[in-house]
């Protein structure tokens, strides 16, 4: 039992570290702004306001007065069941639901004129992240019970306006970390069935990790503007250490397996995670003097996320790998703005998000898909710098099945159906 | 609270509720060109679902023969099924105190037939220790022969006698898996000939085409030598406290077998364990007794070796018959090479093993498998059949076998107090008496010779009348009933007994 058993601890924690849906496809957040979050994220081509840090860092070269803006998103899952299939394992009849996702990913962001053509920015947010988190009696909890990643960039920009174009290049320290619980079975001999003996948490430390990011925005007149932005990826190293506590059967098992395992102390461990680098493109049309519409595509090389490995440092449990082979991806953004009276400003969207993940790597540890986004949003300016914004994204995901394995990747093997459906409400301040 | 009942009780209820959860109406199946109006199984323990030393209803519902049924969606499946505690009585693990636990049969008294009378031959006609030759012409045998064939002819006979549509075919096991477990390999007794086989079993399968007319599936045989009576005792000492391997000065110290130290690749069996917990094998020097394991208990390298050879023969012949039958080969040895060598990715994170009780796959006598190890048998006949008829039957849903009939995957025992050692298990004498016996490796009634002609087509070729023709007994293949002399004599002849195993 307990060297296979460790094994298959081993290979799920190395799936985990791969874990968080979210709010953008496979583990990306795209809403790190309220207004841009109102359009759907298309911004890249107006980026004109601080969370253009994120969306278009050029955009700070247009921005002439001082700025602070923060705020977050609150994601909240409204539906994320599973449904076993027909065939395969665990075969039909088996369903779960997760727990209630329920998080605030920040963001805040400082614009500084430096005078002249030149600006400076300064910006917090959280690009990739978030959780996916089952019953503790969930079927499917050998493989993930919970899996959380946690990344915060810290992001310096300086931005550059030539006439009616803007350039922008920017350091971005990322700090993140991942955390992981996984029950472990073992077949009890007295039972002759896999029971639930073990529990096998790794926490990691926060790491980091450095990258860049630029941009370009030309608005061409009044009516047009276009702009290209870049994200680069990052890798980050992790270090932390595991733990496993038992789960008791009742039966004298329990005395053989608290034998085996390494109960009770650190189990050092590392891996790494190289996050995607993320190239947008958008065309900005005003329809009227008081209308606007923008069409974004964006790119997130999400091909880099090809496989895990977990290095257990002290030989307690096997090293693992695991594969991903996810593919490159894009998604697809249309908003509209429309200006009214006394600062007022109304603004709808749509994004079309495409999963990045094969069928073979859809588990209870990250159950991604293709999705449709709706959002609405409403903002003030104030006639000083106070501001305030206010989005809502209605997320559905597509039906997502898993009847396929990677060659060799049969244990880990969970056939079944994935239906997500998440609301997000973004809310930012300026002043 | 009694370990033993209690385990008892309730690995019998496992089985019974995975059955209820597994099982459900018959449906019809696309089974494409394979025709399951009646379908019957012939094969030998493996094929009646023998496991933990004996037949029991439980178990036998989960038999793969039943389970493929269910699945093809044959309305009735009929076995000769056995009652508690089982037929021998099912051994279980008991002792599970401060030392090591032990393996020993549930109760002394077998359990009564509860199929006795049905009035025609069952569809799953597996017989326990029947090898090809046994299938063509034996007629009665032990208890458990006696019980199946109720003297209404051979295994073939009364399979051809259903006039199926369908059969499978499991069968060549019990002709290397004698000289495995008894230690002994000598060929022609323990150990079928490859001649003998051939004539055997492409009788048996150009009976069951051509004849009969069914359509097959047949399956080849595994590694008998990778099985965990063979393979869970090291032939080195080992510190029972810490089940380590005992270093002096840095090197391993060997068991002592019949020839002197055991190499590291001779194998141990199970049958060996009581012998070792009195000291039997094990060098003074180290507070044994400083006697030899009996051949009895050992299988050289060189043994192994033959015995590997001779199902590697038989497999190709199994293979070259299938083929000449266009029937489905379910191509069990490279399975269990795979599982051997990887496990078997169960799936929802569970990886099972061939480790002896921990692995999941074997059964409490660590020659046949448990209710999982059948169902994942049942999937492999499964796929193989779909793949040669063009069908879509579903396979086995696992999660039953898996994690019980509940899925909880919780505690399912009351509590019981105690350490267990599971890694230095002891197989009682009681328990391995019992599972040989009832293999038939020492009660046989008889063995043939080694048979270097096969001579002519012997077997024989029963008319498909749809009832059993007990009064039409099969010539007998030369060299076979006349030449064949009891097995335990041979052992005896060999220098070793059953009695040798006893502590």
């Amino acid at each position: 039992m307990t060297p296979r058993a460790i094994a298959t601890g081993a290979l799920c924690a190395a799936a985990a570290l791969a874990a968080a849906p979210a709010g953008g496809a496979g583990f990306g957040i795209f809403e790190q702004g309220s207004k841009a979050m109102g359009m759907a994220g298309a911004f890249t081509a107006q980026a004109d306001d601080p969370s253009a840090m994120f969306h278009n860092p050029a955009g700070l070269a247009f921005q002439k007065e001082r700025d602070f803006s923060v705020g977050f998103t609150w994601i909240r899952g409204t539906e994320a069941d599973y449904q076993s299939g027909a065939t395969g394992f665990p075969g039909p009849g088996i369903s779960g639901e997760q727990e209630t996702l329920s998080e605030f990913p920040p963001h805040a962001y400082w614009v500084e004129p430096l005078g002249g053509a030149v600006t400076f920015g300064l910006g917090v947010n959280s690009p990739f992240g978030l959780v996916t988190e089952w019953p503790e009696d969930f079927p499917g909890r050998f493989v993930s019970r919970k899996a959380a990643l946690r990344a915060l960039d810290v992001n310096t920009v300086i931005a550059w306006q030539a006439g009616n174009l803007g350039l922008a290049v920017g350091a971005i320290g990322r700090f993140s970390d991942v955390e992981l619980i996984q029950h472990v079975p073992a077949v009890n001999p007295l039972t002759q069935t896999a029971q639930d003996v073990a529990t096998l948490t790794l926490d990691t430390d926060f790491e980091q990790g450095y990258g860049f990011n630029a941009g370009i925005l030309h608005r061409y007149n009044n009516s047009f503007s276009w702009g290209i932005s870049y994200r680069s990826k990052i890798e980050i190293d992790y270090a932390g250490d595991g733990s496993l506590s038992q789960n008791l059967t009742g039966t004298p098992f329990d005395a053989a397996v608290a034998a085996q395992l390494p109960f009770g102390v650190a189990i050092p461990a590392e891996t790494s995670i190289e996050f995607p680098d993320q190239a947008s493109i958008g065309l900005a049309f005003a329809l009227s003097p008081h209308s606007l519409l923008e069409i974004d595509a964006n790119w997130t090389g999400w091909s880099s996320f090809d496989v895990i490995v977990i290095d257990f440092t002290q030989d307690q449990l096997p090293d693992a790998t695991r594969p991903q082979n996810w593919d490159d991806a894009y998604n697809y953004r249309i908003g509209v703005r429309w200006d009214g009276a006394r600062g007022n400003q109304w603004r709808l969207g749509y994004v079309f998000d495409e999963t990045p993940q094969p069928e073979e790597a859809v588990s209870p540890l990250l159950p991604d898909a293709d999705r449709n986004g709706y959002t609405i949003g409403y903002g003030w300016q104030g006639r000083g710098r106070g501001s305030f914004d206010f989005a809502l994204m209605y997320l559905d995901f597509d039906e997502r099945e898993r009847f396929a394995n990677f060659d060799g990747e049969e244990a880990s093997e969970f056939f079944g159906t994935y239906q997500n459906k998440a609301v997000l409400v973004g809310l930012t301040i300026g002043f | 609270m009694n370990v033993h009942r209690a385990v008892s009780r309730i690995a019998l209820a496992l089985a019974a509720a995975a059955l209820l959860c597994a099982a459900g109406p018959a449906a019809a199946q696309d089974t494409g060109s394979a025709d399951f109006t009646r379908y019957a199984a012939i094969g030998d323990s493996l094929t009646a679902a023998f496991a933990s030393g004996g037949l029991h209803e439980d178990v036998q519902r989960l038999s793969y023969p039943a389970l493929i049924a269910r699945q093809a969606g044959v309305a009735s499946f009929q076995q000769p099924l056995a009652g508690a505690p089982g037929i021998p009585p099912l051994l279980a693990i008991q002792g599970l105190g401060p030392g090591a636990p032990v393996i020993v049969p549930r109760s002394a008294q077998p359990g009564s037939p509860l199929n006795l009378n049905l009035p025609r031959p069952y569809d799953n006609m597996a017989v326990p220790g029947f090898d090809v030759h046994d299938v063509l012409v034996t007629r009665a045998g032990n208890q458990i022969v006696n019980l199946i064939l109720r003297g209404l002819g051979t295994q073939l006979e009364q399979v051809a006698a259903l006039n199926p549509t369908f059969v499978t075919v499991w069968i060549g096991n019990n002709d290397v898996l004698g000289a495995a477990t008894s230690g002994i390999v000598i060929d022609g007794v323990t150990l079928s000939t490859v001649a003998q086989f051939e004539v055997d079993y492409r009788t048996l399968i150009s009976t069951l085409r051509q004849l009969v007319g069914a359509d097959l599936a047949v399956a080849t045989i595994p590694d008998v030598a990778a099985l965990p009576f063979v393979t869970t005792i090291p032939p080195v000492v080992v510190n029972p406290a810490t089940r380590e391997p005992v270093l002096i000065g840095g090197q391993l110290v060997p068991l002592i077998g019949p020839s002197g130290p055991l190499a590291l690749n001779d194998r141990v069996l199970l049958t060996a364990s009581p012998l070792l917990a009195q000291g039997i094998g094990i060098p003074a020097q180290l507070g044994g007794s400083g006697q030899p394991l009996p051949d009895s208990a050992v299988l050289s390298a060189g043994e192994v070796a033959t015995i590997r050879a001779r199902t590697a023969e038989f497999n190709a012949i199994i293979r070259d018959s299938a083929a000449g039958a266009a029937a489905a080969l379910v191509p069990i040895d490279d399975i269990f090479d795979d599982i051997v060598a990887e496990g078997f990715p169960a799936g929802g994170g569970l990886t099972y093993t061939t480790d002896f009780l921990t692995g999941g796959i074997f059964s409490y006598d660590g020659v046949h498998p448990s209710p999982f190890g059948y169902a994942m048998v049942a999937n492999a006949f499964i796929e193989a059949i779909n793949a040669e008829y063009g069908g879509a039957i579903p396979e086995v849903d696992l999660f039953p076998f898996v994690f019980g009939p509940d899925g909880s995957a919780g505690a399912t025992v009351p509590d019981v107090t105690g350490a267990a050692s599971l890694a230095s298990a002891v197989f009682s004498a009681e328990a391995g008496r019992s599972l040989l016996e009832s293999l038939r490796v020492f009660a046989r009634p008889g063995r043939r010779r080694p048979s270097p002609d096969p001579g002519p087509d012997p077997g024989p070729v029963p008319a498909p009348t749809g009832r059993p023709s007990p009064t039409a007994p099969p010539a007998p293949s030369p060299g076979s009933a006349a030449g064949r002399r009891p097995f335990a004599s041979a052992i005896r002849c060999a220098g070793n007994s059953w009695e040798d195993l006893d502590p």
